[in-house]
This record gives C-alpha cells, sequence and structure tokens, in this order.
C-alpha cells in the first residue's frame, strides 16, 4: 500500500501552472490557427467554386445559343477564320453579337455576349438592331430585356473567340471560344468548339 | 517505491514523446484534409475543363462522315495541352456503332462522352413496273447491277448481270425508270450524282456536283434519292446535313441544276439524320424516312407557288420551305412504334407509303389529310439479319423489291407473308 505524504498530495506549484497555462495556451492557439485557415480555405473554396460554376454554365449556355446560330454580325468579318483573327468581345472589341433560331418565338432572336472590363464580368443580353447597326456603336441597337444585364459570369479573365474555316471539318462551320476566370491565385480556362448553323 | 513517486508527479519521457506524435499526427491528418480539399477542388476543376474539351471533340467527330473517324489517341492544342482524348468506335448493335471519346486531365480526372452513330446505307435500288427491270447497286462493285424479273413469286429471272459501264466510283443511291433513259446514281467516292443514259451506249454522263464545302455544311453523304415520273426533280436525302438537296432539269421557268443551290430541311421540329426519300410521280408530294427520330416525314413541293398551302392542312400543321412549299410538322410513326426505317417507296400517286426497319414492312394509307390508316407486316428472319438498305415498288403487280446491307435481292408480294430471295449474279 502506498501512503502519501503531505507533500506528495499538494497543489499545482505556480511555475507548474504557469508552464501548464503557457502549453494550453500555445494548443489553443495551434488550434484557433487550424480552424481559421480551415474556415479561410472553406469560404475561398466556395468563392472559387461558385464562380467556376458560374463560368461552366456561362460557357454552356453560350454553346447552346451557338449551336443555333444563323448568322454572326459582330465580328463584322467573320470569314476571317483562325487564331490569328482572335476576338476579344467588350474588352478589345465590341459585343459578340449574332442572329440566332428561336424554336417556338415568331421571329429569330439576336443576342450579344460581352465582358464589362471594369467589373470583370460576362454578361448576354438580348437585343433589336437598327438599320444603321453598328457592334461598336451602342446607339445602334437596344435591349430588349431593360431590367437588367445578365451577367454570367464573374472573375472573367479572359473571353476569347474566333470562327475556324468550314474546309477544317468537311465543310461545316465551327467557331471557337474560350473562357477564363480568375479567383485569386486559382484560375480556370474552358476553351470549346461549337458548330454553328451559318455565321 | 521511487518510479511510483515519479509518476505520481509528472509524465514520464516515453508517454511524453507518445502525446507529442499523437498531437503531431493531428495536426498533419487536419493538414492533409486541407490538402485533399484543394486537390479535389482542382480536379474538380480540371474535369470541367475535360468535359467541355469531351464535348468539343465528339461535336467535331459528329461533323466527320462515320467511315472517316479516326480512332486513338491525342493530345489538344495549347493552352489545353495537358489534356488527353482517346477515341473509340465500338460495334453496338446491327449497323450501329458506339462511339466513345474519353479525355484525360493533367490529374488524371476523366470526362467520358459516349454516342451512338450509324454506318451509312443507301437506297440503291430502283424498279420498272412497266418492264420488270430492277437495276442495284451492291456493295464494292462499281458497276450497277440488273436484273430483269419474273411476274412470279419463283424467285427466277429472266435475265441478269452487270451494267457495261463502270461507273469509276462506287454508287450508292439511285433514282428513276431503268429502260427509260432516266437513271440517276450517286456516287459514294465523291459524293457527284451522275445521270446513266442507256440509250447513249450505256455511258455515264457529266457528275453534279454540290456547293457544300465553304457553306458551312458537312460535305454531303446521300442515302437515298428519288425521282418524279418525267426526270424533272430529283430529290436527294443527305445523311450528313440532315435535308434534302433539289436538282431540277427541264422544268419551264426554272433553270437547270441544283435548286436554289441549297439544301431544304425544316427546323421545327427538325429533320433527322434521313435514311431515304420518296416521291410521286409528279414530284409534289415528298416522304423522307428519317432514321435518327424514326418516324417519316412529309415534304409538300410547288416550286410554281411556294405559298400556297397544301389543301386540308391548317397552318399549324405546316411549316413553310422556304421556296419550296411546306413541310409537314408531324412525325408519322405507326401507333405501335417504328425502328429507325432504312427505305421508303410511295405508289405512283403517292396515296400508299411503304417503309422498312429492322424488323418490320409499313404501309401508311392517308386516308383524308391528318388521317392514317397504318398496316406492318413482320420481316423474315433472313431478311432481318441481312439488313435492309432500299427498297422499290412494282406497283402493277404490288411486290416490294428489298436490297439487304450485303447486296441480297428480296420479293414480297404486299399483304401475304411471301418472300423470296431474288437469284442474283
Amino acid at each position: 500500500m502506498i501512503v502519501r505524504s503531505f507533500s506528495e498530495r499538494r497543489a499545482l506549484t505556480l511555475p507548474e501552472v504557469l508552464i501548464a497555462g503557457a502549453l494550453m495556451l500555445l494548443v489553443l492557439g495551434v488550434a484557433a490557427e487550424l480552424t481559421t485557415m480551415a474556415y479561410r480555405t472553406f469560404v475561398r473554396a466556395s468563392e472559387t467554386t461558385k464562380v467556376f460554376q458560374e463560368q461552366t454554365n456561362a460557357a454552356d449556355l453560350l454553346i447552346r445559343e451557338l449551336r443555333l446560330c444563323k448568322q454572326i454580325l459582330g465580328p463584322e468579318e467573320p470569314q476571317n477564320y483562325g487564331k490569328d483573327y482572335n476576338y476579344y468581345p467588350g474588352t478589345q472589341d465590341p459585343p459578340l453579337f449574332f442572329v440566332r433560331y428561336a424554336p417556338g418565338l415568331p421571329a429569330d432572336q439576336v443576342v450579344s455576349y460581352r465582358v464589362d472590363p471594369e467589373k470583370r464580368v460576362l454578361i448576354r443580353e438580348s437585343v433589336e438592331l437598327t438599320a444603321q447597326f453598328d457592334p461598336a456603336n451602342s446607339a445602334t441597337y437596344r435591349l430588349l430585356d431593360t431590367r437588367s444585364p445578365k451577367v454570367l459570369a464573374t472573375q472573367v479573365e479572359e473571353f476569347v473567340f474566333h470562327t475556324v474555316s468550314p474546309d477544317e471539318h468537311y465543310g461545316a462551320f465551327f467557331v471557337e471560344f474560350q473562357l477564363a476566370v480568375k479567383v485569386g491565385e486559382a484560375t480556370s480556362r474552358i476553351g470549346s468548339a461549337v458548330r454553328v448553323r451559318s455565321i | 517505491m521511487r518510479s511510483v513517486r515519479n509518476r505520481i508527479l509528472g509524465l514520464s519521457m516515453t508517454e511524453l514523446i507518445i502525446a507529442f506524435v499523437l498531437i503531431l499526427l493531428l495536426l498533419l491528418y487536419t493538414i492533409s484534409s486541407f490538402v485533399s480539399s484543394h486537390r479535389y477542388l482542382v480536379r474538380g476543376k480540371e474535369y470541367s475543363t475535360a468535359l467541355f474539351l469531351a464535348q468539343t471533340q465528339m461535336e467535331i467527330l459528329h461533323a466527320t462522315p462515320i467511315s472517316d473517324v479516326k480512332t486513338g489517341r491525342g493530345n489538344f492544342e495549347s493552352p489545353f495541352e495537358g489534356y488527353v482524348y482517346e477515341v473509340e468506335l465500338n460495334d453496338w448493335e446491327g449497323d450501329l456503332k458506339q462511339l466513345n471519346v474519353n479525355v484525360v486531365s493533367p490529374r488524371g480526372a476523366i470526362a467520358r462522352i459516349k454516342t451512338l452513330r450509324q454506318l451509312q446505307s443507301f437506297q440503291g435500288v430502283v424498279a420498272d413496273p412497266a418492264t420488270n427491270r430492277l437495276v442495284y447497286a451492291t456493295p464494292g462493285s462499281d458497276h450497277l447491277h440488273y436484273v430483269d424479273d419474273k411476274p412470279n413469286m419463283t424467285g427466277g429471272n429472266l435475265g441478269s448481270g452487270r451494267m457495261p459501264t463502270a461507273l469509276g466510283g462506287l454508287p450508292g443511291a439511285l433514282a428513276g425508270d431503268p429502260g427509260w433513259n432516266f437513271l440517276w446514281a450517286v456516287n459514294t467516292t465523291d459524293n457527284t450524282i451522275v445521270p446513266y443514259r442507256e440509250e447513249e451506249a450505256n455511258s455515264w454522263g457529266a457528275p453534279v456536283a454540290f456547293p457544300a464545302v465553304g457553306q458551312g455544311l458537312a460535305s454531303p453523304r446521300f442515302a437515298g434519292m428519288a425521282m418524279d415520273r418525267m426526270g424533272n426533280v430529283v430529290y436527294l436525302a443527305d445523311w450528313s446535313n440532315r435535308g434534302l438537296w433539289i436538282h431540277l432539269d427541264g422544268l419551264p421557268g426554272l433553270p437547270a441544276g441544283l435548286f436554289k443551290n441549297q439544301i431544304h430541311a425544316p427546323v421545327q421540329p427538325p429533320l433527322g439524320i434521313p435514311s431515304g426519300v420518296a416521291t410521286d410521280d409528279t414530284g409534289t408530294l415528298v416522304v423522307v424516312a428519317d432514321t435518327e427520330n424514326q418516324c417519316l416525314r412529309k415534304l409538300f413541293v410547288n416550286l410554281a407557288d411556294p405559298t400556297q398551302t397544301p389543301p386540308g392542312y391548317s397552318a399549324e400543321e405546316l411549316e413553310a420551305a422556304p421556296n419550296v412549299g411546306y413541310w409537314l410538322k408531324e412525325r408519322l410513326r405507326h401507333p405501335k412504334g417504328m425502328g429507325a426505317p432504312q427505305g421508303v417507296v410511295l405508289n405512283t400517286s403517292g396515296w400508299a407509303v411503304y417503309a422498312v426497319d429492322r424488323a418490320y414492312l409499313y404501309r401508311m394509307i392517308e386516308e383524308e389529310p391528318g388521317s392514317y390508316d397504318w398496316k406492318r407486316w413482320e420481316l423474315p428472319e433472313a431478311v432481318a439479319e441481312a439488313g435492309p438498305s432500299g427498297m422499290a415498288y412494282d406497283e402493277f403487280d404490288n411486290v416490294i423489291y428489298l436490297l439487304t446491307k450485303s447486296g441480297s435481292l428480296w420479293k414480297h408480294k404486299v399483304a401475304t407473308p411471301e418472300w423470296v430471295e431474288v437469284t442474283t449474279p
């Protein structure tokens, strides 16, 4: 049997309490730091995922609309095929305009896609053209849906577009585009080739 | 006794080390969770990119004739050079092929897209009811072949062989009346149509080329061809571009050649891949076998006054075919369904339509506009296995001639169980 003396059953000394407290603070500090890191990572990942999802949805919508495209109005010379004639709608060049079939509607639709370089967003608009239509002059067309421009993607880094010579694909007209978004250091670039009915 | 005292006063070195290792493990686990989460995020992003690239590849392959699809691996161009694609073409069922596109991202995310493509077949048989002469194309032969059929159900013939002059390419779809100097053949080698003049020492005329390339259309591949009785109008079913071409010759007031130099196709609902086309004697009623949507489509042609609606139909039922007439919007099929039609023929008045898929022969009679009486008869096993490719109709004897993909000819007395294989060279 062990008989503990008074000294063995004493309370903690001040140095022991201080050391224990310091250790506890250290552990809590590390835990807090890890929790903060985890939270920041979660928030950043959520933001990144949201931006990437918007990018994916925007690209998907653009592909679906381009498949119905029967005439490209801007760029003005869509017969300039290939990457040598890359077109940057809304940033370096006027918006991309094209006429698309509108199944279920009485008439074809004209839509435009452009990047707002200040807000770094990709915008889609349904427009009506005047007889003096000029892609570079916003006074020559008007928005059909005036509530607000439809922002399809945010944090847009680059939106580039070009047409492809029909000789490359058995006579079929194709267009290619790339949409890049950037969140912090993370960049996502989606590219696609779409067969259009006509240019 | 001493060790017990020490234990009461504090932790041993071993216990401390174990405690630190446990804390370290916990920290490592936490850090690895962050790293994994980041890796999955990046991988997910790469998967999205890979999926779009796979769609791109599939879109390009859809514009490529199935015979020209190349299988194997390849890399995308910059900035997607780290992504690898692989194209596979596997047997599926009958003349269907499964086309797979797999794209692998730099971190190993794999996007897969699959679709079914059908091997092209040709409506390569025509019959003349008056002379019982059949002309047909056979796989791998650059000559047309003929049979002078006996007007009975023995399968024998009064003469058969190959036409004297080779086409200089492989003939596919045929149209016209053999023996009457009105015969057209599709040259599948260069996708032109060529007239065959039997009265001019069985010679081939000048081919008609199609201005597809450069106009946003894929190179045409003609699965079917039909001609009116006088040889003024030829309709061509374009497999690649899902539409019809019209060739005119001898119609008053209209220039000879390709009508409007363009393809004609309905938009709403669109025409799928056509496998055959048929027209009546006057060329004003056209029926297209839509193998993709498993139905028949009707086109009412009035080149003199294309805005005039066909009698008995309301505007809601029709879609304007610019400069041509009207498409019937309805997709016509047997009430119990229809497989992918492989061939279609009309009687001279256009009243009765016969179509064949891989299992049944169908007859559709339009009793009044919009009201159809359908019947169907099961194909014999041997015919179904051989795979129907095209049909011709002898209205005088009420006989259907059916060409299979292997080049064999079958004869059927409509509405009877009789099917016989026609003896061919």
